[in-house]
């Protein structure tokens, strides 16, 4: 195991761990429902057997030394999978799905990961978001992208008007604020007849970028692609870019302050953070993230509806961040395509389809409270370095609730 | 981690048990069907009722061996929701053998996955899901459908109740989802086209169990009918209140509560319920009749809905689709062989218009009496002997 | 009746359904300071174990033996042991677990263990019920069961065969002395004390020799009761239950408990008429209002949430460092 450690610190050990991965996604993906799940139970448990010796924390260490290698390695094999799937409309429009859920999931940490404050309520974002763009192409003939911009702005408002309230409530009785929104938000869309009602908004233009449509059936190379394949790729691309930008909030001084609040309150308070400014960043920006991941949903399907973004829907998406591990980037966006494959994959129970995913929800939170990619423990080790001699510094930032 | 391997194990156990249940991969030679319905949620009890009859059909085609190949179907759970809905068309689009879907009980799932099947070029034939703009020009010749619309359905139903029966006092009440929304605008233009408004409009939402306010409001207005425009789901509540709170009216719907869960209430609180149901009487002909004896000598535990024959319709119309054009079915022969055939169904002769809207417009009126449906023109009712509430 | 004292009527007994499971939420939340969220499908499974038990005990034939009060008290234990059994369960798989983590995990787990029952009901209702008491088609004289997904009759146990008003009066007089005894176990009793005593500090009552599993368990079995009566009352206030309605009807008795004051027990009264009385005068008064009943029932409730987040009958909590 020792030498399993060191060794991953190599380069090529980092690429050929990155292609790994890259197969493991594949074959997840393109497997019959019970092959795909014995995988991801196989990949949980090896992620829990690695950690045991400590190995998942060297890895994130190795690939946080070795950043140019592992990004670019990353990026291209990140890219390869959509192209892989080729001709199988099926699986690109499943996995679609899987990058959308994983940006939205990346913004309701912001609130419930970072800040520890339950939010029940991302559904509904994701909902204003595509609402936007339903509204913006089918009512004023304007593009998606304009519809995505206003959606941006919308559900940013959104996200501060609900966020007021968290500067009053929390624990509780917050859960039930957002709950409440959530659950209104569904209701009310039914009976708004300029939005659809209940039908909803359907056929609605789908995105296109510089005269290329993103949803359809494009052929190189003798190979003809499934029409969602050029927009997986733009989504994953906006997933990068959504990853990234969490991971640096995460590592500046907003990131540390949301920590704190979560810690404990007033002693954030007595240290000089601005807990309203900072619960009012949190709710904003993991909205925006939302509304965004909604609006780009909206090029799927080319369908907007209340039902789409019901309460169900919000509980799936805490139900990813939770188990992808709360916090950590990379966790999240496991969890939420894992979670999204497997509700897929389990179709074929027909009838025993929410049975099945209820139980293993109860047996996953019991074998993994703390998510398959836990929260990480922060280290300053550069910081550090320059002043007391290269020794490291340990942060926990886990909650003591 | 010893702790939680007897729990990894478990679960592996259960994966493995369940795989049991699961159908086995298609064989070479097949030829595909999707078939969707909510099978799961707050419908599933119509959406697994359609399941059954659908694939009753598709088994004793497979048995009777007049077929070249085998036929197997997709059968996608689409739990009432759009985007599972279209994830499940995409799933069913995917497969290379498929040449026809059919599908959807609710209307919005279907507005959200026939644009699936028209880009992917799979003939898709609706069952269940009567809004109104789901068939147009736009969409024809891919999508089609056997059942009839909202509008057609409320048409007889006026008919009788306000120009037969002489009732112009009616309450609507009807649930905000896609059903019910389209039968509030259907009705509302029959009661208009015919000078009358309503004396009330309420819209609840789907899955609402206390009808007690609206039952008040409806018994202070006067009200000598109540027209509900939902399904049975929650219809049954309203038509239970109705009977507690000791109003005297008519209660009268849509196809959506002509269904033997309906009775569960209890003859007395049940009775005189009238309902449309779309289709000719299924006991005028030989082949409903033995629909209605085949499907009940399976013993399914979900009995027969209003648009369980129309699923079983729609598998014999691509049965029969599928037997005109021989060995070797593809969805673009598909698509003509449904557009421009006639069929012989438990129904009668179907065949499909210039919007791919059925051209079979039948219904017949059912009216609950002792604790049984039946057809009206059988009823005490019609002969007179019992009489309808509201009226003297 | 006129139409203002009728609507006023629904909504006392709409609000007492909703009372009842707030009351259970009150109990969790107080002695374990978790949210129980599957509550209100623990309610419906207590309302579908008495229609079970009914078809059992007519098969039976004691329908025929025995007096109306006392096969309703049998049918009443057997829910009553049933879901005390389930929130036992509950508590052994969603709570016990996350002691030590972090407040969200056991109300996501009761989620998920909420949608199991659930499931579990819509799925496996009739087949279970057929295996134990042999083919039921249309057997029971008043009540037919069908696939557990569509809606079930609930057997009109209370006064069957007066009317409609006599029974309401009933379920109001019943839920009144449920609350009335529930509140003199609190006060009167040693392990009633002991839970109050649990829900205002647990490491105290600890040191004072409160045997706080044993009070746990206890609490969870009370809850257990509570929600039976209260899936009894709810079903036998619409005579139809279904096993979808859990979630809807937790998610209001959760919105009660907190518009009360999450530990007070006369909190979750007032919240629960509170709601009973908004969503009825909403539908009743308003033309064309029902759609909006339950978005101004949520909207009132955030309302509340935010000018008095400690509820209605709440302490104020002052937070120390």
């Amino acid at each position: 195991m020792e030498a399993l450690k060191k060794s991953v610190h190599s380069p090529f050990v980092i690429i050929l761990l990155n292609l790994a991965l890259g197969f493991a996604l594949y074959g997840i993906l393109i497997t019959e429902s019970l092959v795909s799940i014995g995988l991801i139970i196989a990949f949980i448990a090896l992620v829990l057997f690695l950690e045991r010796y400590g190995i998942v924390n060297e890895v994130f260490d190795a690939y946080n030394d070795n950043k140019v290698v592992a990004l670019i390695s990353g990026l291209l094999v990140i890219l390869a999978v959509p192209v892989s799937l080729k001709g199988n409309i099926y699986i690109a429009h499943i996995s679609t799905i899987a990058v959308l859920y994983a940006i939205a999931c990346l913004g309701l940490n912001f609130q419930m990961g970072s800040t520890d404050m339950t939010n029940f309520a991302p559904a509904a974002f994701m909902g204003l978001g595509a609402y936007s763009v339903g509204v913006a192409t089918s009512k004023f003939g304007l593009s998606p992208w304009v519809g995505l911009l206003a959606g941006i702005f919308v559900t940013g408002i959104f996200g501060f008007m609900v966020g007021l309230p968290t500067l009053k409530t929390k624990g509780y009785y917050l859960s039930l604020v957002t709950m409440a929104i959530q659950i209104a938000f569904t209701q009310l869309m039914n009976t708004i007849r300029y939005v659809g009602g209940s039908d909803g908004m359907s056929g609605l233009t789908k995105y296109s970028l510089f005269g290329y449509d993103l949803y359809k059936r494009y052929t190189f190379f003798g190979i003809r692609f499934a029409p969602q394949v050029p927009f997986l790729i733009v989504c994953v691309l906006f997933l990068i870019a959504f990853a990234y930008i969490s991971m640096r909030v995460y590592h500046v001084s907003y990131g540390l302050s949301l920590n704190a609040i979560a810690q404990d309150e007033i002693a954030a308070n007595c240290l000089g953070i601005n807990i309203s400014r900072q619960k009012l960043f949190a709710f904003v920006i993991g909205s925006i993230f939302c509304g965004v991941a909604g609006s780009l949903m909206v090029g799927l399907e080319g369908y907007v509806g209340p039902k789409s973004y019901d309460f169900a829907k919000s509980l799936l998406l805490i139900c990813m961040v939770i188990l992808g591990g709360m916090d950590n980037t990379i966790g999240i966006i496991v969890g939420a395509v894992f979670l999204s494959i497997i509700t897929e994959k389990l179709r074929d129970f027909a009838d025993y389809q929410q049975l099945v995913y209820g139980l293993l929800l109860v047996v996953l939170l019991i074998v993994r409270p703390n998510g398959i990619l836990p929260r990480r423990v922060r280290k300053y080790k550069n910081l550090i370095r320059r002043n007391a001699g290269g020794k490291q510094v340990e942060v926990s930032t886990e909650p003591t609730a | 981690m010893k702790k939680y391997s007897f729990i990894v194990s478990a679960l592996m156990i259960v994966v493995v048990l369940l795989s049991a249940a699961v159908p086995a991969f298609a064989a070479p030679d097949v030829v595909t069907l999707g078939f969707l319905a909510p099978i799961t949620g707050a419908c599933s009890a119509e959406g697994s009722a359609a399941r059954n009859a659908f694939m009753m059909a598709i088994d004793e085609a497979n048995a009777s061996g007049e077929y070249p190949y085998t036929i197997n179907v997709i059968v996608i759970d689409d739990q009432s929701d759009p985007t599972v809905g279209a994830a499940g068309a995409q799933k069913i689009v995917s497969d290379p053998t498929v040449v026809a879907a059919t599908g959807h009980w609710n209307s919005g799932v279907a507005a959200a996955t026939s644009p699936v099947f028209m880009e992917n070029e799979i003939p898709f034939l609706i069952w269940g899901a009567i809004r109104e703009d789901l068939t147009s020009e736009k969409t024809y010749p891919w999508v089609t459908r056997s059942a009839p619309t909202d509008v057609q359905e409320n048409k007889p139903l006026a008919k009788t109740v306000i120009d037969d029966l002489g009732y112009t006092k009616i309450f609507m009440v009807s649930t905000t989802d896609s059903y019910g929304s389209g039968n509030t605008v259907a009705f509302k233009k029959e009661l208009a086209s015919r000078g009358l408004e309503p004396v009330g409009v309420e819209e609840v939402q789907s899955e609402t169990v206390d009808f007690n306010a609206i039952v008040t409001k409806i018994v202070s207005s006067g009200a000598e009918a109540v027209y509900w425009g939902g399904v049975n789901t929650e219809g049954v509540y309203l038509k239970e209140q109705l009977y507690n709170a000791k109003a005297d009216v008519l209660f009268f719907g849509i196809s959506g509560i002509k269904t033997d869960d309906f009775l569960i209430i209890g003859k007395e609180a049940a009775e005189g319920t009238f309902a449309v149901q779309p289709g000719v009487r299924l006991d005028s002909s030989e082949a409903g009749r033995k629909f209605i004896e085949d499907y009940e000598s399976r013993g399914f535990d979900v009995a027969i809905n209003a648009y369980t024959p129309y699923a079983y319709e729609a598998a014999t119309i691509l049965l029969q689709a599928l037997k005109t054009l021989g060995d070797d079915p593809t969805p673009e022969k598909m698509v003509d062989a449904i557009a421009k055939g006639t069929f012989h169904g438990v129904m009668g002769e179907t065949t499909f218009d210039e919007i791919g809207q059925t051209t079979l417009v039948a219904v017949n009126l059912n009216v609950i009496q002792d604790g049984q449906w039946v057809y009206y023109e059988d009823s005490e009712y019609a002969s007179g002997v019992r009489k309808f509430g509201g009226k003297e | 009746m006129n139409f203002f004292t009728s609507l006023v009527f629904s909504a006392i007994l709409l609000g007492c359904t909703y009372t009842l499971v707030a009351i259970g939420y009150c109990l969790f939340f107080g002695v374990l300071d978790v949210v129980v969220f599957c509550s209100g499908d623990i309610a419906i499974f207590g309302a579908f174990s008495i229609i079970s038990a009914y078809v059992m005990l007519y098969d039976l034939g004691l329908f025929q033996v025995l007096p109306i009060a006392v096969t309703t008290m049998i049918i009443l234990a057997v829910a009553a042991l049933l879901c005390a059994l389930l929130s036992i369960l509950t508590y052994r798989v969603s709570i016990k677990p996350f002691e030590r983590s972090s407040a969200l995990m056991p109300l996501l787990s009761t989620i998920a263990l909420g949608t199991v029952i659930r499931e579990f009901l819509g799925l496996l209702f009739r087949p279970l019920l057929m295996t134990i008491t042999g083919p039921i088609t249309r057997v029971a004289d008043p009540i037919n069961i069908t696939s557990g997904r569509n809606p079930q009759a609930m057997p009109k146990l209370i006064a069957p065969n007066s009317s409609i008003d006599v029974r309401n009066y009933i379920i109001i007089a019943v839920t009144f002395l449920i609350i009335l005894l529930l509140f003199l176990f609190l006060n009167k009793t040693k392990m009633g004390l002991s839970m109050q005593a649990i829900s205002q500090n647990k490491e105290l009552a600890y040191m004072n020799g409160i045997n706080v599993r044993k009070t746990i368990n206890i609490t969870f079995v009370i809850g257990g009761i509570m929600l039976a009566i209260g899936g009894f009352l709810l079903g036998s206030y619409q005579s139809v239950v279904r096993f979808d309605t859990g979630s809807l009807y937790g998610s209001k008795g959760f919105s009660a408990a907190v518009v009360g004051g999450l530990k007070s027990i006369w909190g979750a009264i007032i919240g629960g008429m509170l709601l009973g009385f908004v969503e009825v005068f909403v539908s009743g008064l308003i033309p064309g209002g029902t759609q909006y009943q339950n978005i101004i029932a949520f909207l009132v409730v955030i309302v509340f949430i935010v000018f008095k987040p400690e509820g209605i009958l709440g302490e104020k909590v002052i937070e120390k460092v």
